[in-house]
């Protein structure tokens, strides 16, 4: 019953724990690198969980053909969401490792512990 | 009438659109730059002012993109509430976007380089850039109150996330880049917990616009998942306006970015979060506030608590000016959230003018830390004792600020306390009405020290005799128009109030 549950859902599952171990890698980590891998990886958990709701098994492209009979069609909604929100993403990373790269050039680490106390 | 049913979407659009052309027109007309972002700014201004009398009569304005019907396209739905804050954002922009012209011209920093400028000057090569993104981040606040569609107010938030943290790192120099990417750290998470929620409203509503959202919460049975993706989303946002848990990255990033971006960042984007907050829990979640959620909002009211008293102390202990005022925006947040938590019309009434009282005051004290820094390099309180000897009008700006900060009638600031209070003591909390008095008289103490410094101390052996005066008129002014505003804002407050507290009774349904 319970593994049987936890099958049919096993795309939101999957999402949580991809969700979890991005979250784990930026809070626990302390090289920049690693914390913007893990900022990405609960980005394409979040876009992966929102692309699954618009799933459906056997399902076709929303296009409707003149003359067949309507079949199960895929939400595309949540499609174009993501589109918009990897895009998003896409530049947010790009900013992030621009910032890494002047990070490195400034303090020569990427280690953020190291430079917890930095006065001017 | 043709024309201005448009004006919504010109107000937002007018300014991105700018945004694009200016780099491009700065290859060859140098000087041609600032005047198109006061022009695109002063546009938004004025169309957003045209709308507040049609906004007040019909209640709200809607407006669908492309003439899609509502539940499938993308629509603005703009209320009073909306209105007021897209006046605001637009006059705050315009007026920082002037202060800004002379802050940012290396030429100053290179013919005066008798003092330090800690990384704070910009090359010239940068200047386009800087207008462009300081357009684009007002455009998207704009869109942000506007949309009434939660997937658009993601993307417009987002926006907003990745042009403040490219202004916050723009000088470039070792502590900003630190101060950015520490913002990041915490902002980016944030973002995709919003996406989160939305995904997880969108699974049990199959709806993205807020009206049809908050018809089909009140219908759906799916309660946790709600629940669950209303908390996700008030920490999502609360990460944003810097809520007192959440706020580690806000002194660094408000006090090492440029100052006339630290003032776009207290005033108002820290104001984004909190109108976030607002937006989705009474446009979208309104069936499920009184009852089920009432938990999450009676822990925002400690929260809040803690955030008044903390951001007070750690204000008054600081040394630094800048990290001074941000810790005060710590503790304002605070009394904006508490206003919200406590779900009474009067409270919220009072945190609503809160936001705007403050934003005003907050942006001039950041406007005047800048000034003193751009004349004489100084950075911290102690090294402000006799400033008013040189930069009279800065200090009589800062005074007339600080005065709204701690809440003194008759300005803006002590309205919106006085309803916090007001409504603390209606909802039977005297505890939550002395936190507020408590922290006025803590506000008193770190604004009226360093007003104290300025006017009534002399300056330590050998400060300020090299510093030239007072600063350029286009800093000055719009550091006293602030000012100003604070108190025209605080005497207005008869005309402003009666509207905002119906808009605020239609949004709690209490009509």
């Amino acid at each position: 019953m319970m593994w049987s549950m936890l099958l049919d859902n096993i795309n939101y599952a999957v999402a949580m724990v991809l969700f979890c171990i991005g979250f784990y890698t930026v809070i626990m980590r302390s090289n920049l690198i690693k914390k913007i891998i893990g900022l990405v990886v609960m980005q394409v958990a979040v876009f992966f969980f929102l692309v699954s709701l618009g799933y459906l098994d056997e399902g076709v492209a929303p296009i409707v053909v003149p003359g067949d009979a309507p079949s199960p069609m895929v939400n595309p909604l949540p499609q174009a969401m993501i589109l918009t929100a990897i895009v998003i993403a896409v530049s947010t990373t790009a900013l992030f490792l621009s910032l890494a790269l002047k990070f490195y050039s400034h303090y020569g680490t990427l280690d953020i512990d190291k430079v917890k106390e930095d006065k001017r | 009438m043709e024309l201005a049913q448009h004006f919504a979407i010109y107000a937002i659009v007018t300014p991105l659109f700018v945004a694009v052309l200016v780099p491009i027109i700065t290859l060859w007309k140098k000087n041609w730059g600032m005047p198109l972002v006061g022009l695109a700014l002063a546009v938004s201004l004025v169309l957003s002012a045209m709308l507040v009398p049609q906004v007040r009569a019909a209640g709200y304005l809607s407006y669908h993109l492309g003439s899609w019907e509502p539940p499938f396209g993308i629509e603005i739905r703009i209320d009073f509430l909306g209105i007021v804050m897209m006046v605001l954002i637009s006059a705050i922009s315009l007026i920082v976007a002037i202060y800004s012209l002379r802050y940012i011209s290396p030429k100053r920093a290179k013919e005066e380089k008798t003092f330090f400028f800690f990384g704070e000057e910009m090359e010239e090569g940068k200047k386009p850039f800087y207008y462009s993104l300081f357009l684009v981040l007002s455009a998207a606040m704009l869109g942000f109150v506007a949309t009434g569609d939660i997937f658009n107010m993601f993307v417009f938030f987002e926006l907003m996330a990745i042009c403040s943290y490219a202004l916050v790192a723009i000088p470039g120099s070792r502590l900003s880049i630190r101060a950015a990417i520490k913002y990041m750290l915490m902002a980016v998470p944030a973002a995709v917990l919003v996406l989160l929620a939305i995904g997880l409203l969108y699974s049990v509503t199959g709806t993205l616009n807020m009206a049809d959202l908050y018809a089909q919460i009140a219908s759906s049975g799916y309660t946790e998942v709600i629940t669950v993706s209303y908390v996700i989303l008030i920490v999502g946002f609360a990460v944003k306006a810097a809520v007192f848990p959440l706020h580690m990255w806000l002194p660094d990033a408000h006090s090492k970015a440029p100052s006339p971006i630290s003032a776009l960042l207290s005033g108002l984007i820290v104001k984004m979060g909190v109108f976030g907050i607002i937006r989705v829990t009474f446009s979208v979640y309104g069936a499920y506030f009184p009852s089920p959620l009432s938990w999450v909002t009676s822990i925002l009211i400690w929260v809040a608590a803690g955030a008044i008293i903390y951001g007070a102390i750690m204000a008054i202990m600081q040394k630094d000016f800048k990290i001074m005022i941000a810790y005060s925006t710590v503790m304002n947040v605070g009394y904006i959230i508490l206003g919200f938590g406590l779900a009474d019309v009067t409270a919220l009434v009072g945190s609503t003018y809160h936001i705007i009282g403050h934003a005003l005051a907050k942006s001039c004290f950041f406007l005047c830390a800048g000034s003193i820094i751009s004349q004489s390099g100084y950075l911290t309180i102690d090294d402000l004792k006799g400033a008013s000897r040189r930069m009279p009008l800065t200090c009589a700006a800062f005074a007339l600020a600080s005065l709204s900060i701690v809440g003194i009638p008759p300005t803006a600031g002590f309205v919106g306390k006085w309803y916090l209070v007001w409504g603390s003591l209606n909802t039977g909390n005297v505890f939550l009405g002395a936190v507020v008095l408590v922290g006025s008289i803590l506000a008193a103490v770190y604004c009226f020290r360093v007003v104290y410094y300025m006017f009534f101390l002399p300056p330590s052996n050998g400060a300020w005799q090299e510093v030239s005066g007072e600063a350029p008129l286009s800093m000055v002014v719009p550091t006293w128009i602030l000012a100003a505003g604070t108190l025209v804002l605080g005497i207005l407050s008869l005309w402003i109030l009666p509207p905002l507290r119906e808009a605020i009774e239609s949004l709690m349904l209490l009509n």
